[in-house]
């Protein structure tokens, strides 16, 4: 284990999560952080996205590969795996039900793995009652004020969410986060 | 990826879409959704009293090609048959049928979900 905390450079103690050597400067192996950790953001539901965005520009500054075409082999293969992890990373957290889901993995509730069937009848029929609405548009107003609508509902239920997660209810968080993955895709369809 | 003939022919010219009464006694409906994928699927039953045989069936679904696909042959395989029946259809019937890809096995889950769900709301309407 103590290798990890040496730079594999200079072999001077290095933290354990930066990315670069305090000491002589140089790149070092990626370990493992989660999405908020890379950013230094608090695990939130909401973030300032200005923020998540300027670290995102700083980090890719100083990490993108370009930044090592004349470097050696293990400092290439060290960019280029942080580089690729901010961009995933950077993907994921921008998006509200990706960065919801982040959270509740963590909590035991995936999204992703969950294949199977959902029911809660209520939610589904607001889903469809709106869904049925986007069918019916057809001119460029209605369209526009079904849009509208979905933002409204959107936000309703993003500040909803924001406040389930201050008290860690991961089960009806979950919940409203699926109804939540239902609206952004509804709202990409319609606009 | 292609899809069988099939499928588009249930996609492009699917049966039974539309809606029963809700309320009504011999009506059972099943609404059901896969949250990974955002398909939502409506499916109602009309059920004969006496003779516990579906009589109609009619489904609504957002969702995927074949998602529309698994629900539109589900009714028209539920139709004509007891409830008991149609409950012990399988959703590996349904995706062979269609010949549905491995990716969209879930919609014939969801369309199997749908149709047992109908069935239960049908019951609990008519316990007793």
């Amino acid at each position: 284990m103590n290798s990890k905390e040496n730079c594999w450079n200079c072999k001077s103690i290095v933290k354990s999560k930066g990315f670069f050597c305090d000491h002589c400067g140089v790149i070092q192996k990626p370990s493992y952080l989660d999405e908020f950790e890379i950013f230094g953001l608090k695990k939130e539901f909401l973030i300032d996205l200005n923020v998540l965005e300027d670290k995102y520009l700083e980090l890719q500054s100083k990490l993108h590969p370009d930044k090592f075409v004349n470097s050696s082999q293990n400092e290439k293969d060290f960019s280029n795996e942080h580089s690729s992890r901010i961009n995933e990373s950077y993907k994921l957290l921008k998006n509200n039900v990706s960065r919801a889901n982040i959270i509740l993995k963590s909590n035991g509730y995936d999204l992703e793995k969950e294949s199977k069937t959902f029911g809660d009848e209520k939610m589904l029929e607001d889903i469809m009652d709106l869904q049925s609405k986007c069918m019916l548009a057809e001119n460029e107003i209605s369209k526009k004020k079904i849009g509208n609508e979905i933002k409204e509902v959107i936000d309703e239920t993003i500040n909803e969410l924001n406040l389930l997660f201050k008290k860690k209810s991961w089960k009806e968080a979950y919940n409203l986060n699926v109804k939540l993955s239902y609206l952004e895709k509804m709202k990409n369809n319609i606009s | 990826m292609a899809y069988s003939k099939k499928l588009i022919d249930h996609y492009e010219n699917p049966k039974n879409v539309g809606s029963l009464n809700k309320e009504s006694k011999d009506v059972g409906t099943g609404l059901v959704g896969a949250p990974a994928c955002g398909d939502v699927m409506k499916l109602q039953i009309k059920v004969n009293e006496q003779s516990g045989v579906i009589e109609d069936a009619k489904f609504k679904t957002f969702g995927c090609g074949s998602a529309i696909a698994s629900s539109s042959l589900i009714t028209e395989w539920v139709k004509g048959k007891k409830i008991e029946e149609a409950n012990s259809i399988k959703n590996t019937e349904i995706a062979n049928h269609l010949a549905l890809p491995p990716v969209k096995i879930h919609c014939s889950i969801l369309a199997e979900d749908a149709i047992k769900a109908a069935i239960d709301d049908y019951k609990n309407k008519n316990k007793k």
